[in-house]
């Protein structure tokens, strides 16, 4: 929102200013009024990236999905790792194979558009994920083994997979699988998503400009939140902007000119300035997911030798890392999954640190001498490592760079390919690379591990390590079936236990998910992945 | 005079068939398969790719892909986006406001800095004048656009408060992305203003105009600048077309929405319609703002006809 200075004003401001400058202040003055402040019950947000749509159905874009779970009601919450709480669905039960789940649902809750949410509108939005002319990414992964949806009553409906599928509640947590109006899809047809999206969230799309801003406005109609929440009825806010803007500092930027009163992914090299800021409230929580970490091919010399692969774990100063790229910011990656994930195994977590001399006499051990230029060679072939990442992953090129140096250390050249996402995943899909980077953020053990280790993702899919183990994927398999949460958390520890042993990926650094506000606002939640923040109970003071 | 420009006009028709031959046969030929991209890190199975591939009509032959896109131009379609289905007509008309308005102010900004820059750098030639304009000159060349658009965003919006750091509509948002963008550019302008004024500075027909006695601003006006601006305008021709269309780190910087953006993020996606389309528009403005570049030659060169 535009706010107009008078010429008086803007020429008492700026001798004001020039004299501030004068002085040799370089900090930024919280206290000066605010000239470009907004205020009242409308929150604008900064967020980093621009959703390609708001249809949370279909995108692979967090962005999407924190906007859009304020547009939608998940069917179920999910306050902490693995314990679930009624969303549009106030029970549930799954059977024992963990192939069926049937779910009772909230009545008396309308869509945006007025017509009613029932098990239709479930069958209606199931069916459409699975369908190829939808072209649906994540829901469409969340989904699993969907086979179908069975109305059996207006307020009970029974999802089939065809599968035994134990992470489908945590699926249906997310606001990937948010259930969307049939009549809406019917009535825009392709341009759901971008020119309307109509869910029953305590939020409805007022605006959608890409690259620009989305503008929410309160839901008058809203009275069925998740008693996870502190009150009933519409939201506090009357309106939420999320406002894009791309570059972190001028991001940063905006909070202190109040342009935004909330700002996602906070650079990390403010994070000690910030910490210290009275007026600025940071929020830090550990993100779940598998962290950043390294893809190690093993379909591709020299990285099929187990020798190798241990040598280059070893050969990384991960507590380094995170100090010289995260900015401290992070915590040394220790498995395939971050601590907070249902199931960790904190043995994990010893394995594979950082020692050179070892790697070396590892390499040594295994027939690698060390040749004249500081590359180790073996039968005539040089330790030479392809490794591929894309310039949208971030900070790709200073943790590449990082590595390399690493690796170099103990006799590994490392030949970096920095591309454009096009031919990066032509590349790593089909195999050309030794090394790439993964991230990955999910709260479900089982998909993320069969993501990575799975040999049915090897095949030019997610898995490009090229692992294939008959024994792991039997394991992985089982902890995708089993709903039993013990027996499950078990199978998840020996999952980790066995890829860490096999030396399938080196696990860099755990990241934090960053937020900054102003001591203006309260009643913040985020879920415990650290994804999400959720203005349904947020108030702003002006 | 009328006959020239019509013909020109026709002349569009032609470098639009060759463009989009050329923009779609670029396309294709870069590596990276468009439903590979859209799908990226989710683990799609090689049948879920060709699904994708299938649902983006991307396993027809090429020939039919080309002809059906010519097929949807003649009626003005210019299609949807591979990756979220919007309209591509829809995605340019909701960017170019905020491109044009951008280029204009930062058109502005070049022209005027530029050619004074220019101009008063040659008319105190040896002077300090001359080499403070021609240090701003060189530092405008040599400055980061990304650099200068967060030292401005740094004095102007954090420490003095006069201007919004982001953003879109209303002047206020307009100021520091059309300096940013201007400076830069007007930088090659200056020193090519210098250079060309200098020259003509050395004629006899200057000379002549001095010696009738004629006051020096007049002769600056009606004799010196005159006859720069044949070159000063071709140049800024262009550089007006590449404000519309090459503004991506400005509005990245200032969080516009803009043409030039788009274009990047689809290329970078193989998004085959948006970028047909981006590149379409900007060939179109290309070629109209040349043509109003050779127009505009018979205005400030009567020397020249179009006959």
């Amino acid at each position: 929102m535009a706010v107009r200075m008078r010429r008086r004003e803007l020429l008492r401001k700026a001798g004001w200013n020039l004299g501030a400058i004068a002085l040799g202040s370089q900090l930024v003055d919280w206290g000066r009024p605010p000239a470009l402040a907004q205020s009242g019950a409308a929150l604008t947000c900064g967020l980093a990236m621009g959703p390609e749509t708001m249809d949370v159905t279909v995108t692979t874009s967090s962005d999407t999905g924190r906007i859009g779970l304020h547009l939608v009601d998940p069917l179920v919450w999910q306050p902490s790792a693995g314990r679930y709480a009624p969303g549009l669905a106030t029970s549930w039960s799954v059977s024992a194979d963990a192939k069926t789940y049937t779910f009772k649902l909230r009545e008396n809750v309308k869509f945006h558009d007025g017509t009613p949410f029932n098990g239709d509108a479930i069958k209606a939005t199931f069916d459409r994920v699975v369908n190829p002319d939808t072209k649906s990414q994540l829901a469409f992964n969340f989904i699993g083994p969907y086979e179908r949806t069975e109305v059996v009553g207006p307020s009970i409906v029974r999802i089939h997979f065809k599968e035994p599928y134990a992470a489908f509640l945590d699926a249906a947590s997310t606001p990937y699988l948010g259930i969307v109006s049939p009549a809406a899809l019917a009535k825009y047809g392709k341009d759901f998503g971008s020119v309307a999206f109509v869910s029953t969230g305590p939020y409805m799309m007022q605006s959608y400009r890409p690259d620009a801003e989305i503008v929410l406005v309160r839901n008058p109609n809203y009275n069925w939140a998740s008693p996870i929440f502190k009150h009933q009825g519409p939201a506090y806010l009357e309106r939420i902007s999320f406002r894009i803007i791309p570059e972190e500092a001028v991001r940063l930027a905006t909070l202190q000119t109040r342009e935004t009163q909330f700002i996602v992914n906070v650079p990390t090299r403010d994070y000690q300035r910030l910490k210290s800021d009275r007026n600025i409230v940071l929020v830090e929580i550990p993100q779940a997911g598998t962290g950043y970490s390294l893809m190690m091919n093993e379909q591709r010399n020299p990285t099929t030798e187990l020798a190798v692969r241990r040598a280059i774990q070893l050969a990384i100063d991960r507590v380094g890392f995170v100090k010289t790229v995260w900015d401290g910011v992070a915590k040394p990656g220790c498995g395939p999954i971050t601590p907070n994930i249902f199931g960790f195994d904190p043995k994990t977590c010893g394995e594979g640190a950082y020692n050179p001399e070892q790697s070396k006499r590892m390499l040594e051990d295994a027939g690698w001498k060390l040749g004249a230029d500081g590359v180790r060679q073996k039968n005539g072939q040089r330790l030479s490592l392809e490794f591929y990442f894309h310039n949208r992953f971030p900070r790709s090129q200073e943790m590449a760079t990082f590595i390399q140096a690493n690796l170099k250390v103990v006799g590994m050249d490392t030949i970096l390919h920095n591309l454009a996402p096009g031919g990066y995943f032509a590349a790593v899909r089909t195999g050309q690379q030794n090394l790439n980077f993964w991230w990955e953020t999910a709260t479900d053990p089982g998909l993320l591990l069969d993501e990575c280790f799975a040999s049915r993702h090897a095949n030019g899919g997610t898995n490009r390590n090229f692992y294939r183990n008959a024994q792991t994927d039997q394991m992985i398999q089982q902890v995708l079936a089993e709903a039993n949460p013990q027996k499950r958390k078990d199978l998840v520890a020996k999952v980790q236990q066995k890829v860490i042993s096999d030396a399938v990926m080196a696990y860099l650094a755990d990241p934090l998910s960053l937020y900054a506000y102003g001591r203006g606002l309260t009643g913040l939640w985020v879920d415990w992945g650290g994804n999400y923040p959720y203005f349904y109970d947020t108030r702003l003071s002006s | 005079m009328i006959q020239y420009i019509l013909g020109r006009f026709v002349l569009i028709v032609p470098t639009i068939v060759a463009v989009s031959i050329v923009v779609f046969l670029m396309l294709y030929l870069t590596p990276g398969d468009p439903a590979i991209i859209y799908l990226g890190d989710t683990p799609a199975t090689p049948a879920r790719v060709a699904q994708i591939r299938h649902a983006m009509g991307l396993d027809r032959p090429l020939s039919t892909q080309y002809l059906s896109y010519v097929a949807r131009l003649v009626r003005g379609d210019l299609g949807r986006s591979l990756r979220n289905d919007d309209t591509v007509l829809g995605e340019i008309q909701y960017r170019f406001p905020s491109s044009a308005q951008l280029a204009g102010a930062a058109f502005v900004v070049t022209v005027t800095l530029g050619i004074g820059l220019g101009l008063i750098s040659a008319l105190s030639r040896g002077t300090w004048l001359d080499a403070s304009a021609m240090i701003l000159a060189l530092l405008g060349v040599s400055m980061p656009i990304f650099w200068l658009g967060l030292m401005l965003i740094f004095v102007f919006s954090l420490q003095l408060g006069w201007f919004p750091a982001t953003g879109f509509g209303g002047w206020e948002r307009l100021v520091l992305p059309a300096v940013t963008l201007g400076l830069l550019t007007s930088a090659t302008l200056a020193r090519l203003a210098r250079s060309s004024v200098l020259e003509i500075l050395w004629q006899p027909y200057i000379r002549t105009a001095r010696a009738k006695g004629l006051a020096k601003g007049h002769v600056v006006r009606r004799h010196v600048l005159r006859n720069a601006l044949i070159l000063l305008i071709t140049v800024a021709g262009l550089q007006l077309g590449d404000l519309l269309s090459g503004a991506v780190i400005t509005e990245t910087v200032f969080a516009r929405p803009g043409l030039g953006k788009l274009l990047v993020d689809a290329i970078l996606n193989k998004d085959f319609p948006v970028v047909q389309g981006v590149v379409l528009l900007i060939a179109v403005a290309y070629t109209l703002i040349n043509l109003g570049v050779d127009v505009s030659y018979a205005y400030f060169d009567p020397r020249i006809r179009f006959e």
